[in-house]
């Protein structure tokens, strides 16, 4: 059986995500709508889009919180929609979710967040876990904040919070919803930097989504616009920034005027 | 403070205004808002420190600084929601800062507020929350508060199968817009809004930003407004005022904002620099486009859960 083989490491360039004519439907509406694209692994690949167009639905499928109505989907060798739920268990291991809000346990303190995780998935002892919170919250630029609250710390910060935790179980694949969504465009500059850095240093695949268009321009390798369900366009950074399109002209020049509806 | 040491502190020059003399040039000067040396602190940390800021009648100022940088603080202070340590605040004919509780709320009628989270009641539908201010100042009549809500409603593009949604069942773009209908509905002298676009994607950014244009243009009210987005800023406003560490570091025309040498302010605009032409060129371009709209079919009202049928 597939899921019994060892997860392979994956070259940079290599597709890691293949997507093939994915659809999903919520009662008679249509969410996801042939959605076909590989994401390569190494590389930062963003999606932006509108609110409600099945950014956030399409990264659930990834991490197999959902399931497609229709289509394939491979993550790491592993065709997600067939898995059982300890295989997805399995996969998961290798795939780091930052959350829009953090989604930190507020009654715990940075240390327990981030060392979730590695309590509950690993074997490691107290020590070694110690270690690695220490690590991770070093790389995200927080160190020595164990012991604080969630709620003492800024937005900001709450952020980098969530991305150390997704990176505890030094996963293969992060994914990082809205990473920089109501932030201010220092911060914004600071988290953007960080996944490049990340990216770079460590070699991890990122799949963004992203509302953050200037930060998008910054830190994507590749990107897709994702409009009514389907990609309007995936293509590299620098052949999407220029793209003669219509709805990407509205969307990138954030101007109600445009084929696109505002509210 | 009392008036005697007022004086006294005028002979010894160490207090150049009293409150009557503040309020005199004021209204010379066609100022609004007069903050002077504001300073707030929560425990060891100084939120607002020493601030001082004119408003003139009838302009739009952008608030621009980072996260916690202390700009809520100083729209509710501006309300009188939260309680500075010390300063003054004075609004139209208000000495905020010691104003009596009776005189204090006649001062709020002047004014209206729109809050970051929204803060809509979740148990009442869109539209009640929408005429609720009218009906809790008994302006008009409840007819005549439902008929206005309701119009305002349609206005921000929320159609009469919404109005009857508990706030719950909405968009968070949805509730934004409600929030910001509850706030103009009065048609007050001075509105403030917190974050009034803050977490929508671009398109519907824009079109918050011309539905304050749109306000902006017809109320000839006095609009501040706290924002993450250089954009919404560089668009709608009469001058920018760039907060940091609890005072304003910069303020200005939204020219004088994107030249600025001010390290603090460069820093906070560089990013928008770089991609500003290319965002300007495509709005030129499409500033004449006639096209047909698409319509995505995610406004159909049954995709948005039921309504809750009114009181």
């Amino acid at each position: 059986m597939a899921s019994k083989e060892e997860f392979r490491k994956y070259e940079t360039g290599e597709p890691i995500v293949t997507v093939r004519n994915l659809s999903k439907s919520f009662g008679s509406l249509r969410v996801l709508k042939d959605l076909n694209c590989d994401i390569k692994a190494g590389e930062t690949t963003v999606f932006l889009g509108p609110s409600g167009t099945g950014k956030s639905v399409f990264i659930k499928h990834i991490v197999g919180l959902l399931k497609p109505d229709e289509g394939e989907l491979e993550v790491m060798g592993r065709n997600v929609p067939t898995l059982g739920e300890r295989e997805l268990y399995e996969l998961r291991k290798h795939l780091g979710l930052a959350f829009q809000l953090g989604a930190l346990f507020d009654s715990l303190n940075v240390y327990d967040n981030v060392s979730f995780p590695l309590s509950h998935h690993t074997r490691m002892r107290q020590k070694e876990i110690k270690s690695r919170v220490a690590e991770v919250l070093e790389l995200v630029g927080l160190p020595g904040t164990e012991n604080k609250l969630t709620t003492e710390l800024s937005t900001g910060q709450q952020k980098r919070v969530g991305l150390a935790r997704a990176l505890a179980l030094n996963p293969t694949i992060v994914l990082f919803d809205e990473p920089t969504t109501g932030l201010d465009p220092i911060l914004c500059t600071t988290i953007d930097e960080l996944i490049l850095k990340l990216k770079t240093e460590l070699g991890k695949t990122f799949i963004v989504i992203s509302h953050d268009i200037e930060g998008t321009w910054n830190m994507a390798d590749q990107v897709g616009v994702l409009y009514q369900g389907t990609l309007l366009r995936y293509g590299r950074n620098a052949d999407v920034r220029r793209d003669d399109n219509i709805f990407l002209k509205q969307f990138f020049g954030r101007t109600e005027d445009g084929p696109m509806i505002g509210v | 403070m009392g008036f005697l040491d007022q004086i006294a502190k005028q002979f010894r020059g160490e207090y150049a205004y009293t409150p009557e003399l503040v309020l005199k040039e004021m209204r010379e000067k066609g100022i609004k808002i007069r903050v002077r040396g504001l300073t707030k602190s929560f425990g060891g940390l100084t939120v607002l420190k020493d601030l001082d800021l004119d408003v003139y009648d009838g302009e739009t100022l952008c608030m621009l600084g980072e996260s916690a940088s202390g700009k809520t603080v100083f729209l509710k202070s501006l309300a009188g929601i939260e309680h500075p340590d010390s300063g003054e605040i004075y609004i139209d004919e208000h000495d905020v800062m010691n104003a009596p509780p009776r005189q204090l709320y006649e001062m709020r009628l002047g004014l209206s507020m729109q809050f970051q989270q929204g803060a809509l009641f979740e148990s009442v539908s869109a539209l009640e929350n929408v005429q609720w201010p009218l009906v809790m100042h008994a302006t008009v009549s409840p007819q005549e508060a439902e008929d206005r809500a309701a119009k305002d409603l349609v206005s921000v593009g929320l159609t009469p199968d919404m109005h009857w949604k508990l706030p719950s069942l909405l968009s968070g773009g949805m509730q934004k817009r409600v929030a910001l209908c509850r706030a103009i509905v009065e048609r007050k002298a001075l509105i403030l809004f917190d974050e009034p676009n803050a977490g929508l994607d671009p398109i519907k950014c824009a079109a918050i930003d011309n539905l304050l244009l749109r306000i902006k243009k017809q109320f000839k009210a006095t609009l501040i407004m706290n924002t993450s987005e250089l954009f919404t800023a560089y668009n709608l406003s009469d001058r920018i005022g760039i907060i940091y560490r609890g005072k304003i570091v910069e303020i200005g025309e939204p020219g004088s904002i994107k030249s600025s040498k001010h390290p603090y302010v460069d820093e906070f605009t560089r990013k928008s620099k770089e991609f500003l032409p290319q965002i300007l060129a495509y709005q030129e371009e499409l500033a004449s486009w006639e096209g047909e709209k698409v319509d995505d079919g995610r406004r159909d009202s049954e995709h948005l859960g039921k309504t809750t049928g009114g009181f």
